[in-house]
């Protein structure tokens, strides 16, 4: 993938006593080579996507806006905000899927505040829509079929085609809440959250037959110990159960697809926890961290019949080191981590009816369990222009070596602090 | 897109002159950028970015028991605590 973004990002304090955050991001991306899938926002959507064996360059293109204004009165804080997400991607050659998606999400927070302890809660609500469309325009590509995904390298036979069902709309809400807080001053915080997503996919081009839903469940808790100054632990858990449901619909008689029956296909349940820590060094010329951390990982994915599935574990060991400094009006910081993940249970169970499909699920899952070492690097400048005001340079890379293959990612930027 | 920008520069700047009591940019992004102030903050800010009105780790009001007037920043350490 190549890219190139703006983000900018601020917190400031209009008083004492309330504050506003917000947000702004842009991207212009090409996704290299993107095989069995066509849809936009995949990792929100799987496994209901259209896909083709064909794959190919994406071109993606997305805005962010983020906004927040919060305010405490006496023991009391709270807030109000929201935030916005528009993506366009598309492709230049046959198949040529356009896809055009909006995710909006505003939300409220109240909490209330004593001298050792504190507790918020948090509420929002979300509305998630993306219009698909696929056009065909040389001969060359018009004979490449298009697949309804509904998991594990399974599709949704009926309405297979060239173009005649490739028109689809999704159609989605949920809700989040949880509480956040701290106590013992501020050593010990902690916190708890639930979000819930159902998303409709319709035939947009055949009176919005309503084909698949997908409700995600997805839990997520924190805590964190600050032992003394030096020193602070994490441990962040993570669960997220997707229910896949497809419907049966009729032939369309009076004109219209009826939904018959809702059949529950597809689960898949993902649980992820990490242990972190950070223990701090300070010099005269500068501070070190030492980043020790390591990750539990676990997917189970189920599709009813034909009688499919796929498991894996990971542990994730790695350890980092950082060192910053400020040197009158520069900054410098520059952080490393090496690690290593291993798949101590990793089994897959296949039945696609399409050979192409079947081999590339295969390949993918023997690849994705292979153990791989993974080293990341980011190096920080800054220079200040004025008490307010400053320049920044930030380079990052990675990569992971598994097996013979080698993946890596590097980045760089500039921008202004304020 | 121009407009954007020009009113994104111009909200920047207006909130620049009411930053002045603050840290400096380096003492702020060094505190930002900082994985021990980041332990569970970041997480909760998150979750409910409130939580940042709490805490220092984005509050960047001037810990006066760490810092002194007119001082150069040295890589800071903060200990996490309520407002």
């Amino acid at each position: 993938m190549r890219q190139g973004r703006f983000d900018a990002d601020t917190f400031l304090r209009l008083s004492d006593s309330s504050a506003v955050s917000g947000a702004v991001g842009y991207r212009r991306a090409v996704k290299n080579n993107v095989r069995l899938n066509e849809t936009a926002d995949f990792e929100l959507l799987q496994p209901y996507v259209l896909m083709d064996t064909l794959g190919g360059n994406l071109q993606n293109e997305s805005y962010f806006f983020r906004g927040e204004w919060m305010r405490r009165s006496g023991n009391a804080v709270y807030s109000l905000g929201g935030s916005y997400k528009a993506v366009h991607e598309y492709r230049s050659f046959d198949p040529r899927p356009r896809n055009i998606s909006s995710d909006f999400k505003a939300g409220a927070s109240l909490g209330v505040v004593l001298p050792r302890w504190n507790l918020i809660g948090f509420a929002s609500y979300r509305r998630y829509n993306q219009d698909q469309n696929v056009t065909f325009v040389s001969n060359k590509g018009a004979n490449t079929t298009l697949f309804h995904a509904t998991g594990l390298g399974l599709d949704y036979w009926r309405f297979r085609s060239t173009g005649v069902f490739a028109a689809t709309r999704y159609a989605g809400q949920g809700f989040s809440a949880g509480v956040v807080g701290s106590a013992a001053k501020g050593s010990v915080i902690g916190g708890i959250s639930y979000e819930w997503l159902s998303i409709t996919r319709y035939l947009s081009n055949q009176n919005d037959a309503p084909l698949t839903s997908l409700v995600t469940g997805r839990q997520d808790a924190f805590v964190a110990w600050k032992p003394s100054d030096t020193a602070a632990l994490e441990v962040v858990v993570s669960h997220e159960r997707r229910d896949g449901s497809e419907n049966v619909i009729d032939c369309a008689a009076q004109g219209v697809y009826r939904n018959l029956l809702a059949m529950d296909m597809y689960s898949r349940d993902r649980l992820s926890a990490s242990l972190s820590a950070v223990l701090q060094f300070a010099h005269d010329y500068g501070s070190w961290q030492i980043l020790p951390a390591i990750a539990y990982s676990g997917v189970s994915e189920e599709y009813l019949y034909p009688k499919s599935h796929m498991s894996s574990t990971s542990v994730d060991a790695m350890c980092g080191a950082a060192f910053s400094a400020v040197r009158k009006a520069w900054a410098y910081s520059v952080q490393a981590h090496a690690g290593y993940c291993i798949f101590p249970k990793s089994e897959s169970s296949l039945q696609c009816m399409d050979s192409h499909i079947l081999q590339a699920y295969t390949d993918k899952y023997a690849f994705q369990s292979l153990d791989f070492a993974h080293l990341s690097m980011h190096a920080m400048i800054q220079r200040e222009l004025g008490m307010q005001l400053a320049i920044f340079s930030r380079l990052s890379a990675s990569a992971a070596l598994r097996s013979s293959e080698v993946a890596a990612y590097i980045s760089l930027s500039i921008g202004i602090s304020y | 897109m121009r407009k954007c920008l020009i009113i994104l520069f111009a909200f920047l700047a207006a909130f620049e002159v009411r930053a002045q009591d603050s840290l400096s940019v380096n003492e702020r992004t060094m505190m930002h950028i900082d994985n021990l102030a980041a332990s569970g903050n970041a997480s909760a800010m998150r979750f409910a970015p409130s939580y940042g009105l709490l805490s220092p780790y984005v509050s960047f009001l001037r810990p006066r028991h760490r810092l002194t007037s007119g001082r150069r920043a040295r890589p800071l350490s903060l200990r996490m605590g309520t407002a």
